[in-house]
């Protein structure tokens, strides 16, 4: 492209905003179709995506603001609009486009007459006109426009009508923004911001925009103020100095905005609005009436929840074996390739190649699980189950809307506590980042599957080893809510938010919208997930390889003829010739014990070995200790772990890892000689997996989304909380035993 | 028209049952977003249902139906209407 071209066609910035549910989503898709980017607005933890597309040559970036209902922010969400729309966050916008939905008139002119007070070139997108007709309402958009003063264009965004005509709509008002008619505001508010004015012009301030002053003057949100240099203790007493002629007026300050607006908006939908006669009542009304009735409501829930669940567990189950197959076929092949250079295999074999495969490995489920939660959140339903869950989570100071991510950490809680986001109550949401963790994801499975496998199962039979894998399951839940209770009143010093939830009509979801829902969920957790994982995963893999003296070769070789002639009444001088004639058993015999002794001495297994005095008391010995420390990265190693350390080779690990524990004896101590693994210790491991903080990709997700602090809390109450319950499940559970 | 800590609140409506509004506590951060989804005095509203547990409850406000805590709706006061059902 030459430069004259681009100086023809300058770049334009376009907003997207609207209430939460207006279909701004599903625009931002049809707009900038693959062509997003997701990342954070600096400095705040709300997600920020911006598309490019093109319009008539034009290269347009579109932003996408979060949902809001209106700019006297209440959530983190809708702070970051007006600061956006203020250009304090990024380049100011040139077009702002509001979205508005043709069914809910009435509460989506709120938030577009707010945006026309503050006078940047607006297009208003009047969204859902298809949903309109069926439902018999027309809007006269013509009259609509000439009201407002700015262009009106309907559109439906989920089959693209109209998108067409919104495109040329923003290049016109980018090229000749139209005179824009700010809201006529009674005199009272016209005095309250000149008193404001001179307030600030005392104080030396940059002179401000009316509309920026009527923010301030319609919200206790003291940020505004807080940004033009007045003292925090100040802004309380100076809003109540500026407002009084407002009060005088009669009104509420901060009613005084919806007031004049909704007066305004109530005459607007007079005119323009009509019904037709035949108009049908709720749909939505009717299903309502059986989904959330207190007794089929509650039965449908529970089913649904169930058949989410099994569906997570079960049809991810082939492609989840088949990645791992794929895996080890991979390394099976590359091994010989590297076989050369030892150490270099063995980082890309053990540590690249395994801890790749870990995160590959629950992308079925992530796809699974997100299928599931767009598919519920696009019916209407999910807002349902906030409203059936508010009360049992409502006690401890986690909301309705926590039960999503919950639910999501129970696959993994790399996306639950992405799914925080939704949560507008701060304290609600950090409450939610805490506990998540505690669900029992995925990744704890082949724990529980081992240990009952190998001492719950033999003994007690199938029924009871499904009952307490399910036990397992609900022991996070029954520990989150009083944990999240315990932080509610003596650790966050939060103030209470209320809790309004608006439900939207039941609707039949758009299969495309639901596939990239899931898709841009597995994404996100691949990023986030692969990255962390990987790097943690390598550096187990030092821990356990390193430093590696050669001497263990020989000696481990001495040994191991010493003893396998002593077993087999032989010389070693035979047992020798054998190796020497590469006998295939007795070599992987050995190689297996030259691997376990390399392990022990590895920094790892040293380390193990120092900390065991630590877990006693939960009956792990070091062994099992060097299996939890390693797994504090990420849980789902201590399988292949125990398996090398039980001179299996990393790749037995069924069968014959349930065998060895099994026959693992207490090698020193008061105990030698017997057995390591009692029922207690199995349920003591257990428990200790269920509720320990070994995930080094959801720290680092609630490092960023809540901060490094709260990581750091989390880490500490979760693994103290483990240590304590191991230890008395443990004692306990061996006194009666 | 200023609020009435006593009166008659959306709580107190009986599932099914329509109201006028009479005030709003705007003081309760609850009062702020309810008006900007426009519910003011002299809007009408009905209790549609409460959650299985009591709390909290479905509304249906001019335009579009919310839930609410029931610690929050008792910001906002009614009047019952005598005649009237739907
Ligand atoms: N009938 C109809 N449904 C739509 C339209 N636009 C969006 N939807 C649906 O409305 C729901 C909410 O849309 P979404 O884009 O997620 O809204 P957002 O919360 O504003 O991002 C989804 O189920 C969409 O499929 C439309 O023009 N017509």
């Amino acid at each position: 492209m030459s430069a004259n071209v681009l100086i023809a066609t300058p770049p334009m910035t376009v907003a997207l905003i609207g209430n939460p549910n207006t279909g701004k989503t599903t625009l931002f898709n049809r707009l900038t179709g693959t062509r997003q980017r997701v990342g954070n607005y600096p400095g705040v933890t709300v997600a920020r995506k911006t598309g490019g597309m093109e319009i008539d040559g034009r290269a347009v970036t579109v932003i996408d603001l979060p949902g809001a209902y209106s700019l006297a922010a209440t959530s983190p969400d809708e702070r970051i609009a007006i600061e956006s729309l203020q250009g304090w966050i990024e380049a100011l916008p040139d077009v702002v486009v509001c979205l508005v939905d043709a069914t809910h008139l009435r509460r989506s002119l709120f938030l577009a007459r707010q945006l026309a007070d503050l006078g940047r070139p607006l297009i208003i997108a009047l969204n859902f006109t298809d949903e309109m007709r069926t439902r018999g309402l027309s809007i006269d958009a013509d009259r609509l426009a000439q009201r407002l003063g700015t262009r009106v264009i309907p559109i439906a965004a989920r089959n693209g009508e109209g998108i067409g005509r919104l495109c040329a709509a923003t290049s016109e008002t980018f090229a000749s923004p139209p005179v824009s008619r700010p809201p006529e505001w009674p005199v009272s508010v016209a005095e309250s911001v000149a008193l404001l004015r001179s307030e600030l012009a005392r104080r030396g301030g940059a002179t401000v925009e009316d509309a920026l002053l009527r923010r301030m003057l319609f919200e206790d949100d003291h940020a505004l103020l807080g940004r033009l240099g007045v003292a925090c203790q100040e802004c309380a007493p100076l809003l109540d100095r500026v407002r009084r002629p407002i009060r005088t007026a009669g009104m509420h300050p901060l009613a005084a905005e919806a007031l004049v607006h909704y007066r305004f908006i109530d005459s607007v939908i007079a005119e323009v609005v009509s019904r037709a006669a035949n108009a049908k009542p709720g749909r939505t009304e009717r299903i309502d009436g059986v989904l959330t009735h207190r007794v089929s409501g509650l039965l449908i829930f529970a089913g649904l929840m169930f058949v989410v669940f099994e569906s997570i567990y079960t049809f991810a189950t082939p492609a989840m074996d088949g990645i791992e197959a794929a895996a080890a076929l991979l390394r099976g092949w590359v091994r010989p390739l590297l076989a050369g250079t030892p150490m270099f295999q063995s980082l890309v074999c053990d540590g690249a190649i395994a801890g790749a495969g870990g995160v590959i490995v629950f992308l079925p489920q992530i796809f699974l699980l997100f299928f599931f939660i767009a598919l519920l959140e696009d019916t209407g339903y999910l807002a349902r189950t906030a409203f059936l869950m508010d009360r049992l989570f409502g006690w401890c100071g986690l909301n309705g809307k926590s039960f999503v991510p919950l639910l999501s950490s129970y696959a993994c809680a790399v996306p639950g506590v992405l799914a925080t986001r939704t949560i507008e109550d701060p304290k609600a949401r950090l409450l939610t980042v805490l506990v998540a963790p505690l669900m029992s994801c995925s990744a704890r499975l082949p724990v529980y599957v081992l240990m009952i496998g190998a001492f719950i199962q033999p003994v007690y039979g199938a029924t009871v080893a499904a009952l307490v894998l399910f036990a397992m399951h609900l022991v996070g839940l029954v520990v989150a809510l009083p944990a999240a209770w315990f932080f509610n009143r003596k650790v966050l010093k939060i103030r209470v938010q209320p809790f309004l939830l608006e439900l939207p009509p039941y609707r039949m979801p758009h299969p495309k919208d639901v596939l990239w829902r899931m898709w841009e969920g597995g994404r996100e957790f691949l990023k986030r997930a692969g990255t962390v994982i990987l790097a943690m995963s390598i550096l187990i893999w030092a821990a356990l390889y390193f430093p590696r003296p050669a001497r263990i070769v020989d000696e481990t070789r001495r040994e191991f003829v010493a003893a396998t002639a002593t077993a087999a009444t032989t010389t070693p001088g035979a047992i020798e010739a054998r190796l020497a004639a590469n006998d295939a058993v007795l070599q992987a015999a050995l190689d297996h014990e030259i691997a376990a002794n390399y392990l022990e001495q590895s920094f790892l297994g040293r380390a193990g070995k120092a900390v065991q005095p630590l877990f006693a008391p939960a009956g792990f010995d070091w062994k099992i200790t060097v299996g939890v420390l390693a797994s504090f990265p990420a849980r789902e190693v201590i399988v292949s772990t125990l398996g090398i350390i039980y001179h299996l080779g990393e790749d037995a690990q069924g069968d014959s890892l349930r065998d060895a524990l099994r026959k693992a004896k207490w090698t020193d101590g008061a105990l030698a000689g017997r057995p390591v693994f009692t029922l207690a210790t199995a349920l003591s491991v257990m428990i200790f997996f269920a509720l320990c903080m070994q995930c080094g990709s959801t720290l680092a997700v609630i490092a960023r989304e809540s901060g490094r602090r709260w990581a750091v809390f989390a880490f500490v109450y979760l693994t103290a909380l483990a240590w304590v319950a191991a230890v008395l499940v443990f004692q306990i559970a061996s006194r009666i035993s | 028209m200023n609020f009435d800590p006593a009166a008659r609140t959306v709580c107190d409506l009986l599932p099914g049952e329509w109201a006028t509004v009479s005030a709003i506590n705007h003081d309760a951060g609850i009062g702020r977003r309810l008006l900007s989804l426009g519910l003011m005095p002299g809007c009408r509203l009905r209790l549609l249902r409460r959650a299985p547990l009591g709390d909290p409850i479905m509304v249906e406000l001019p335009g579009c139906v919310v839930c609410l805590r029931r610690l929050d709706a008792l910001s906002v006061s009614v009047q019952e209407e005598c005649l009237q059902t739907s």
